[in-house]
């Protein structure tokens, strides 16, 4: 609004002026400083960036390269936005509530930033598609919350030679660092160099053990922030991993990464996987449990299991004891009357603390934790136990069913309980 | 700044677990510094703290030279790792130890930097040595 009146406005830009009008000055406090210049915007401009999962660590790195003017941002996310994800995933609206999160995104994009190309995609990245659907980006960001995903994508950037930025927060803490391709000519360590294997139990999801929408948040801004250097050309020449916990002190703690490993099945000499990531096995990293296609819920075997209305009816009775898994935390958060908390990690330490009647229910919010609580009191109470042994056998063939009490647990927890039994149920 | 010893004031304290009611005693060890004593300053991190009394940080001292040792051999990383399993473990040791490292998917820090760049089990400890004991997390 300065210039002479002569001067184009719109638009367009030629070769000695590169950027239009309107992006000198959007950009200007980030070009003016060292290290950036108008080179460096346009080489973020040239650029083109594949980021896989627009939730809790997706929305904060799509929200700053679309604001740093990345210029073609494409997104892959076969999910919808829920009212739950909301606490975090800051580029979702109520009023989006139920869109594909890769189109919700990309209208937040859009609006902080018509000068970006996004490309929304609602599909998630597979094993036979990985490789062709990320092959045109220049850097692959994992904001996935899976291991399976996270393994996969790093076997497509190790297989397409592309540094991968990947990160994970759950509860109060979170990582982030910048995995293979090169700096500084040096290769660096590949996911699978520095986590070969899945520590079991590790696996936790931020649905079930909880998050901070601020841990999210930072770690998904040092993401954007390593996927803008890597663009700059200012990448650190010593690869770094990021460990962050929120009440840590120091808050971010930065540690120099190995160099690759020779045994790494994905980029050292003896690699076992090939372009054919369909071939690739993923099972270890998958879940242990069998879930419903349809349902999303645990299946179990015949009889292990009972489900919310039935369940109604059993609640109160002076032979069942109903026992919710949750942590304490939850349970005062909201419960049904009548039962008994003993939490998860107490059951699994010591199965035989929970006191038993004639029939033992196991109940928590998503109907998983119940099962691995009720398969461990099976196990403990299994004929061998003294026990249960000695009064089964003495009291002949009738009788076993009476002295080891039935264990099953509710299938779809207290999801299920609200949605079939008692609207009113708060579900958080 | 505040020392590190000094834990926010947050109902959830901040760092992903419950404080068990009152502040357990780590479990059988005595802290006793002295001139025959490293210092080791360890933290858990990534839900591995679960299995150390559900504390992510400790101060401990170890001997400076492995027990009846002869030659008096210094404590090195094989020695504090068979220490941790002995006198710190509080919960199921097959999740944390294998023969006698850790188990992958265990990254393990000795003064911020990755211990396979410090010699691994090899290595040497000295006074006021930090290590650091993590798991990969998956959420997002
Ligand atoms: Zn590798």
């Amino acid at each position: 609004m300065s210039g002479p009146s002569t001067v184009k406005t719109d638009a367009e830009s030629t070769p000695e002026r590169p950027l239009s009008l309107d992006e000198y000055e959007r950009y200007g406090r980030q070009m003016i400083m060292p290290g950036w210049g108008l080179p460096g915007q346009l080489r973020l401009k040239q650029a083109r960036v594949a980021v896989v999962g627009a939730g809790g660590l997706g929305c904060p790195v799509l929200q700053y390269l679309a604001g740093t003017g990345v210029g073609t941002i494409e997104i892959f996310d076969h999910d919808l936005v829920s009212k739950s994800n909301l606490h975090r995933q800051i580029l979702h609206t109520t009023e989006r509530i139920g869109m594909s999160k890769a189109v919700s995104a990309s209208l937040a994009m859009q609006s902080l930033n018509p000068n970006v190309r996004v490309i929304p995609r609602e599909e998630a990245i597979q094993p036979s598609t990985a490789l062709a659907r990320l092959r045109d980006s220049d850097i692959i960001i994992d904001c996935t919350d899976r291991p399976m995903t996270r393994y996969l994508l790093n076997d497509a950037a190790v297989r397409l030679g592309k540094p991968l930025v990947s990160g994970a927060a759950i509860s109060s803490a979170g990582q982030w660092a910048v995995y293979g391709g090169s700096a500084k000519g040096q290769k660096r360590a590949c996911y699978r160099c520095l986590w070969p294997a899945l520590l079991p139990g590790a696996a936790g999801r931020c649905e079930d053990v909880g998050v901070w929408g601020v841990v999210t948040g930072m770690v998904g801004t040092g993401m954007a922030s390593e996927v803008i250097k890597l663009l700059l050309g200012n990448e650190d020449p010593n690869p770094l991993l990021h460990i962050f916990h929120l009440g840590g002190v120091p808050l971010v703690r930065t540690i120099k990464m190995k160099p690759p490993s020779p045994k790494c099945k994905a980029c050292g000499p003896d690699a076992t996987i090939t372009d054919d990531l369909a071939e690739a096995d993923y099972d270890e990293f998958c879940e242990a449990v069998l879930v419903d296609e349809l349902t999303g819920e645990v299946v179990g075997a015949p009889g292990e299991r009972v489900g919310a209305k039935d369940f109604a009816s059993l609640i109160g009775k002076g032979d069942v004891i109903v026992v919710d898994t949750r942590p304490e935390i939850e349970y005062g958060i909201a419960s049904i009357p009548h039962t008994l908390n003993i939490p998860l990690d107490r059951i699994l330490s010591n199965p035989l603390e929970v006191p038993t009647r004639q029939e033992v229910i196991f109940l928590c919010r998503q109907g998983n934790d119940s099962q691995l609580a009720a398969s461990a009191l099976r196990a403990a109470l299994t004929p061998d136990t003294p026990v249960s042994t000695g009064e089964a056998l003495a009291d002949g063939a009738g009788a076993p069913a009476a002295a080891v009490p039935r264990v099953r647990d509710v299938r779809g927890g207290l999801r299920a309980w609200a949605r079939d039994v008692d609207p009113s149920f708060p579900l958080y | 700044m505040s020392a590190r010893t000094e834990e926010p004031e947050l109902p959830s304290n901040g760092l992903g677990y419950q404080p068990r009611i009152p502040s357990p005693k780590p479990l059988g060890y005595t802290s006793t510094p002295g001139p025959d004593t490293l210092e080791i300053r360890l933290e858990f991190g990534g839900g591995l703290h679960l299995l150390f009394s559900q504390q992510p940080r400790h101060t401990i001292h170890v001997p400076r030279h492995v027990p009846s040792s002869s030659p008096p051999k210094p404590s090195d990383m094989r020695y504090l790792i068979r220490w941790l399993k002995g006198n710190l473990l509080s919960e199921r040791e097959e999740m944390f130890g294998e023969g006698d490292g850790v188990r992958p998917g265990i990254l393990v820090l000795i003064n911020d930097a990755d211990w396979e760049l410090e010699g691994e089990l090899e290595y040497e400890l000295r006074d006021r040595d930090e290590v650091v004991f993590i798991s990969t997390l998956h959420g997002g």
